[in-house]
């Protein structure tokens, strides 16, 4: 069962062998070979909650990392700022600063500069400033070295809850050329993976980045790998993802049509369960149940052997599975209202669905309403769902 | 709300706090607003008690950002019982969701809220509900004492097997002319006549 | 030896198993802890093979005021009478011995808790003897030579053995690993 850890580390699912490649190209096979014909190439990836995106993330970077003149950083964008306070600058600088961690040993000045530039611009600074203004009091005419200077705290751009700095991006532009052109020298290209700005719910801090921070970066010919907001797929914000050399959706695995992804999904549980835990008919029942969304495959099979475990059971049977999933789709129908039931309903018996609200995006971006790829986009509900819209409409 | 939510005991939900191997683990307990302190503490009596896993509490933080530094300041090795954040609106949880990144711990976490605490956060955090999965319960408070059916079913019991009456019971009772035997102390207690144990 | 002198004796005897009281935890709840604990590890360890669900379920408390501002609480865990009835109200070992038991306490204002009374009973499988053995802890006590107040029976309800006042999960820890299923009756 430790294994099954739902909220577990993705960074623990790859360092213990437990990741296996989704059938085709991955996604992050698509970013890794884009990244190698052109490493300052920029990419936009989206996806649902619990999607594997991180994990892809994290698996293009192990892979760049083999690759011998890329250095492929991640970089958890949430850790290191604020995320209800994403302005533009603060890609650019997290950049810099993930640069400049690796050019320490540099004796260049202009590495050094550029290095301290980004750390004043991070976390603020004081300036001392000259003041002859009218209100001052005169000087004490015995001092024979008067000072008329005052101090002035220049706030830093990262860390809450002040308000940030809004830096002159070109100037950081420079700054990070500067840095970039200094890990060059040792043949190494950069490329920058940031993640966690899928949780940005409002699109328009994450237009402000890309707009200005995105583009500085590329012009500093540093590579980047950006997860982001899944309403970037929709309406207005498709224009964000036109603004990435490359845009990757990743969906949930079509459990129902596709008998490769359904091989992957039971490969994936198979390799953190055995048999003697998980016999083959209860983790085809898990699969089939968790939708195809990796996440909550694993915390379905976690349930399952919970549910085994408090009835003393041996092995996980299909009917512990089906009592977690009668738990997990209670609590995917949490707090839902009337439209959102009517909307889901009708996806249930139509497989219609437009997401044109913002209810239509938060349906999908929570996975009551899952989609999936394969060239044309399927909209399913989260099958663990069916049957409680099933009693809803027959009390009805 | 929309469906209810699966019931568990005090004990049940302990012990599967107990049972997750810790790392990334979030359970919810929903409970009455004026009874989540005390459910609080009653979790932390029934993990303690089962000797696996030391406990510690987060109790009423200011606001979301001390909720979250209490969480990533928290004793990495001890299991979390998070309760008393019910002023947290939608924004505070779509605040957490955004941060959620540094709330990976390697132990569980457990928060005990109420039902409509929950529907802020399933609304408002999705990322940090997606970590918590079906694991939000209801909790059955008063599983573990008798309930009436239960009582009546043990009275019909003790009755049968004496062939007395309650009433014939409690006048021996009241006389001291009970017999010794322990069914006839549970008899009274059922009856709520815990006056006449020791009589 | 007569009849006298042996009730003398049976009184010294219970004098002496009744001296010593068993540590109580200083609230029913946490006496309701202590007991589950012992139950699920026993089923942990497959000694019972009731799931855990079961284990919560069988197990019940009450509390109720009783003489003089104390409380009265009782701990219940399965059946209330053990007939040989046919029903799922038992903690069941795998080797088809079943027990239930009742016990019922005092908690006095501030003062450490006491035992008013207790019986566990320990059923075993058909084809055996004896066919049951139960611990009771009378309420009060009795002819120390008949009925000494905490004693034992093997079997019949007019034979009992005085035993120490053992607490609740001391007794559960003999019934779950210490009474084997004995062997047929000799013919």
């Amino acid at each position: 069962m430790a294994r099954l850890g739902a909220a577990a580390d993705p960074k623990d699912a790859i360092r213990e062998n437990l990741y296996i490649a989704r059938p085709g190209k991955s996604v992050a096979d698509q970013i890794v070979r884009r990244l190698e014909l052109e490493p300052a190439s920029s990419h936009l990836l989206v996806g649902g909650v619990g999607s594997g995106k991180t994990t892809q993330l994290l698996v293009a970077q192990k892979t760049l990392q083999e690759v011998p003149d890329v250095r492929a950083l991640y970089v958890d964008v949430s850790m290191r700022h604020d995320l209800s306070r994403l302005t533009s600058g603060v890609l650019v600088v997290i950049a810099g600063l993930a640069l400049g961690e690796r050019l320490q040993k540099s004796s260049a000045a202009d590495v050094k500069d550029s290095r301290e530039q980004f750390r004043k611009w991070a976390h603020g600074w004081v300036e001392w400033v000259e003041d002859f203004g009218d209100d001052r009091e005169p000087p004490d005419m015995d001092d024979y070295e008067p000072d008329f200077s005052r101090p002035v705290r220049h706030r830093g751009l990262l860390v809450p809850p002040h308000p940030p700095l809004r830096g002159d991006i070109k100037l950081k532009a420079e700054h990070l050329k500067v840095l970039q052109r200094a890990l060059l020298q040792d043949r190494r290209h950069v490329v920058l993976l940031f993640d966690s700005l899928d949780r940005l719910t409002s699109l328009s801090p994450f237009t402000e980045s890309v707009s200005q921070d995105i583009k500085a970066i590329r012009s500093a010919g540093i590579g980047q790998v950006v997860v982001g907001p899944l309403n970037a797929m929709f309406t207005v914000g498709r224009s964000i993802a036109d603004q990435f050399d490359c845009f990757y959706h990743q969906p949930s695995v079509d459990v129902q049509q596709d008998e490769a992804g359904q091989t992957f999904l039971n490969q994936v549980l198979r390799r953190r369960t055995p048999k003697e835990v998980l016999p083959e008919e209860p983790l085809h029942r898990i699969v089939e149940l968790s939708g195809g969304v990796l996440r909550d495959l694993i915390s379905l099979a976690r349930a399952s052997g919970e549910e085994a475990y408090t009835a003393s059971a041996a092995q996980i049977a299909t009917e512990h599975v089906d009592s977690a999933a009668d738990a997990f789709g209670r609590t995917l129908m949490f707090g839902l209202d009337t439209d959102e039931i009517a909307i889901l309903q009708k996806v249930k018996s139509t497989g219609s669905f437009v997401p044109t609200s913002d209810k239509h995006l938060a349906l999908l971006v929570t996975r009551r309403v899952l989609e999936y790829g394969n060239g044309r986009a399927r909209y399913a509900v989260h099958p663990t769902i069916v049957p409680l819209l099933d009693q809803l409409s027959s009390k009805q | 709300m929309t469906m209810p939510l699966k019931r568990l005991s005090l004990a049940e939900f302990g012990l599967r706090a107990v049972a997750r191997h810790g790392k990334g683990d979030w359970l919810v307990l929903a409970a009455p607003e004026s009874e989540i302190p005390t459910v609080a503490s009653r979790i932390k009596d029934e993990v303690e008690a089962l000797g696996d896993s030391p406990v510690q509490e987060i109790r009423d933080p200011a606001n979301a950002s001390s909720f979250i530094e209490s969480v990533r300041g928290a004793d990495q090795s001890k299991l979390l019982i998070v309760s008393g954040i019910e002023f947290f609106s939608e924004e505070h949880w779509r605040y957490i969701d955004l941060l959620r990144s540094r709330l990976m711990r390697p132990q569980a976490v457990i928060m005990v809220l109420s039902l409509r605490s929950i529907e802020y956060m399933v609304r408002s955090a999705p990322n940090l509900s997606g970590w918590i999965g079906g694991s939000i319960w209801e909790a059955d408070i008063g599983s573990e004492v008798l309930s009436d059916k239960e009582r009546h079913a043990r009275l019909q019991s003790l009755r049968e097997w004496s062939g007395l009456t309650d009433e014939e019971m409690v006048y021996r009772a009241e006389r001291g002319k009970l017999p010794k035997e322990p069914e006839y102390v549970e008899w009274l207690v059922l009856l709520n006549r815990g006056d006449l144990v020791g009589n | 030896m007569g009849i006298d002198d042996a009730r003398s004796m049976a009184a010294q005897v219970e004098s002496r198993t009744l001296t010593q009281s068993p540590w109580l935890p200083p609230t029913p709840e946490e006496l309701v802890r202590a007991v589950r604990k012992c139950l699920l590890t026993a089923a942990d360890e497959d000694i019972l093979i009731n799931p855990q669900y079961q284990i919560h379920k069988l197990l019940k408390m009450d509390k109720k005021e009783g003489r003089a501002g104390s409380m009265v609480a009782i701990l219940m865990g399965g059946a209330t009478i053990d007939k040989g009835q046919e029903t799922d109200e038992f903690f069941l070992r795998r080797d088809g011995a079943r027990i239930s038991f009742g016990v019922t306490l005092m908690y006095g204002d501030g003062g450490a808790p006491g035992l008013v009374s207790f019986r566990f009973s320990l059923r075993f499988p058909d084809g055996v003897s004896p066919r049951w053995v139960r611990f009771d802890l009378n309420e009060r006590a009795g002819d120390p030579l008949l009925e000494p107040r905490c004693h034992a029976h093997s079997g019949a309800d007019c034979l009992r053995i005085a035993i120490p006042l053992m607490g609740p999960t001391e007794i559960l820890g003999k019934l779950l690993h210490g009474m084997p299923v004995p062997g047929p009756p000799l013919s």
